[in-house]
């Protein structure tokens, strides 16, 4: 692991140069460029106000409903975009896979680097929306930074495991949206997790995606610091999902040049 | 001294279906099915082993090219040594940066600028940014690019991204450097600097190991080389033997299917009244394919009639690859006339010397009554080589060569 990891290190120009040809990319002949990545859950937040919050009446656990849905909304956007990149981040290189050597990890962490990216643009936008409602933080905010931690580890695990399943089975990159759809709607996005009924709770937060959001939510929106319990389930959920992808993910990579 | 690439007993096996028609849609309903020999559970998986128990040492610092014809595994070997890929058995050691010009301009794309592309390229063949920067300005001189290098790649021609491919990965300096194919693209000076380029890193004790078709820019550069045949080392040593070994195998092979294609058939009617057989030997009677430049032909022709055929006409003619007839024997035109042929026999026909340019040539080979208008039996093809002499570099152009002498008379 800490050859592993040393390898890395020594690629990092190359996952530099990598993410910055993504992003190049990306926005080459585009008029508006790097904003899309604010429009994209900037458009998501006004269409679910309308709709769950005007239309609907969901309950927002007493916060304006476009901060508590923006709030939820950035990181599954981060999350969701990465898995959706890195999905097919393999097989979109197949002319550098059967061509040339590099650590093959550097693809789908190239995915999920220019996601977040993304993320910390949209954030900006986020930052003046919390503003705009006067909401007060209190310096419970930092535990973001851990929370943030665990979210890309799990992240990078899924987005290992799903890189290295698209090489043998494309059927993976057409399967991922989908259930990228489903799993927002059993995740606590639009409406608030108290809104599930209290004997199945335990069952719905079983899902990690669960517990990241209403961790932020929690510390951004409540000011209060995330419950220590569920802190640990999630860590110890993303490290094992982490580890068996990545190894996973080393199985195969030795034959992705020969099946890609 | 240790070696600085070690194959031990390496092999590869692919399977031909991998990866081609694999989805959970045709898996999952296998997986239920009950097993049937007329069906395989899963697609068709016949093996194909694409390098077999190769064993070598490369000493630090020497060029060894790699020769064979397509599919002997050339570029498998390449691509394990590069850890593109893995062996299914045996083992690789590598002491050394590896360099890769396997496929030239791989990590470019269409939509960045050749300087961005420089950077990118650069960092994929492990170059550090500072390195890039120190180059960059003779990378981008190398490749003659200097006016487009903010351009797009995607606006460039094949040959200004060739260029600018190899460019990048000339200026690498690894310590073992793999090349495929790399010199028969871009124009002859392009190449000839290419070939230079390559001569200046090997001087720098950098391993060279080169996938050539291009023979001539094998031996031009390596000392050793690995003739692979279906995926199996079939010699390895000398350049100028394993060469040798390459085009009697395989060559006149190949060569022939492609002259059969291109050289004018036999036209008209031919009766069935006699057949032969060819034979191509030197001057000591020895059989043999290959000839030198200069070097006396006999052909003999075994012949077995059905029924007697009074004054019969031989003719031999001596067709280049692209279909002209470079000289033409003639039995009623070099005087020499044949009163019956009955039964078996052999007609033997020794040339002058042949001062035909190296190439490949066929030997078509026919009978005819006297007037030259019935023919006696089918054509008879055989493909002869005639080589350069050795270490002759330029071959020049032509159909023959006889030496002429060159003199310097400038007026006072």
């Amino acid at each position: 692991m800490l050859a592993q990891i040393r390898l890395l290190w020594s690629y990092r120009e190359l996952l530099l140069n990598l993410v910055l040809r993504e992003i190049k990319i990306r926005y080459k002949q585009t008029l508006i460029g790097i904003a899309w990545s604010v429009f994209q859950p900037f458009a998501l937040m006004v269409t679910f106000t309308l709709v769950f919050s005007l239309f609907a009446r969901f309950p927002s656990e007493g916060i304006p409903y476009p901060l508590f849905s923006y709030c939820a909304l950035l990181p599954w956007t981060f999350f969701a975009t990465s898995l959706n990149r890195a999905t097919q981040s393999l097989t979109n290189n197949s002319t550098l896979l059967t061509k040339v050597y590099f650590p093959r990890e550097l693809l789908p962490l190239t995915s999920i680097i220019t996601s977040s990216l993304d993320f910390g643009i949209a954030s900006t936008l986020f930052i003046g929306v919390l503003f705009f409602y006067h909401t007060s933080l209190t310096l419970n905010i930092m535990f973001i930074i851990l929370i943030l931690v665990i979210q890309v580890i799990f992240t990078s695990g899924m987005a290992f495991f799903l890189s290295a399943l698209n090489v043998s089975f494309r059927d993976t990159m057409q399967a991922v949206p989908l259930i990228l759809q489903v799993w927002m709607y059993a995740s606590p996005i639009v409406y608030p997790s108290s809104l599930v009924p209290e004997k199945m709770r335990y069952l719905y937060m079983l899902n990690p995606m669960a517990g990241i959001i209403d961790s932020y939510r929690r510390v951004i929106l409540h000011g209060l610091p995330p419950d220590p319990l569920y802190l640990i389930y999630l860590f110890f959920i993303a490290g094992t999902v982490f580890l068996l992808s990545y190894r996973y993910f080393k199985r195969k990579e030795i034959f992705f040049a020969d099946i890609i | 001294m240790s070696g600085v690439i070690k194959f031990d007993n390496v092999s590869k096996r692919y399977f031909i279906n991998q990866g081609a028609s694999r989805s959970l849609k045709e898996l999952v309903p296998g997986m239920f099915k009950r097993p049937s020999l007329a069906k395989p559970i899963l697609p068709d998986k016949s093996e194909i082993w694409a390098l077999r128990n190769v064993n070598f040492e490369i000493p630090r610092g020497e060029s060894w090219g790699i020769i064979g014809p397509n599919g002997s595994g050339k570029t498998t070997l390449l691509k394990l040594l590069s850890r593109i890929t893995y062996p299914t058995e045996g083992r690789i050691e590598v002491g050394g940066t590896i360099g890769n010009l396997i496929e030239l301009g791989a990590g470019f794309h269409p939509e960045l600028t050749g300087a961005e592309n420089i950077y990118l390229n650069g960092s994929i063949l492990g170059l550090t940014k500072k390195k890039i920067q120190e180059k960059f300005k003779q990378i981008v001189a190398f490749a003659e690019l200097e006016q487009f290098i903010n351009t797009p790649v995607k606006k460039y021609s094949s040959g200004m991204y060739i260029r600018l491919g190899f460019s990048v990965a000339a200026h690498i300096e690894p310590e073992i450097l793999l090349i495929d194919e790399v010199l028969s693209i871009g124009d002859l000076s392009f190449q000839r600097k290419c070939l230079n380029r390559i001569r200046e890193l090997s001087k720098k004790a950098t391993t060279i190991l080169f996938v050539s078709h291009n023979l001539l820019s094998v031996q031009a550069l390596c000392s050793t080389t690995i003739y692979l045949s279906q995926g199996k080392v079939r010699y390895l040593g000398d350049t100028q033997e394993a060469i040798q070994y390459y085009e009697e195998d395989t060559n006149l092979k190949d060569f022939s299917r492609m002259i059969e294609g291109s050289s004018p058939g036999e036209r008209g009617f031919s009766r069935n009244e006699m057949e032969t057989e060819v034979k191509t030997l030197d001057i000591q009677g020895k059989e043999k394919k290959i000839f030198r430049s200069g070097e006396q032909l006999i052909v003999e022709i075994g012949y077995h009639t059905f029924k007697p055929i009074p004054d019969p006409v031989f003719r031999v003619r001596v067709v280049r690859g692209d279909g002209l007839t470079c000289c033409e024997y003639h039995t009623r035109h070099d005087g020499y006339s044949i009163p019956l042929l009955d039964g078996k026999g052999i007609v033997r026909l020794e040339t002058g010397t042949l001062k035909l340019l190296p190439q490949f040539y066929s030997l078509d080979i026919s009978v005819w009554d006297w007037q030259s208008n019935l023919r006696y039996c089918r054509q008879v093809r055989k493909i002869i080589k005639i080589e350069k002499e050795l270490l002759q570099e330029f071959e020049g152009e032509g159909i023959y060569k006889v030496e002429g002498s060159w003199s310097f008379l400038p007026s006072p």
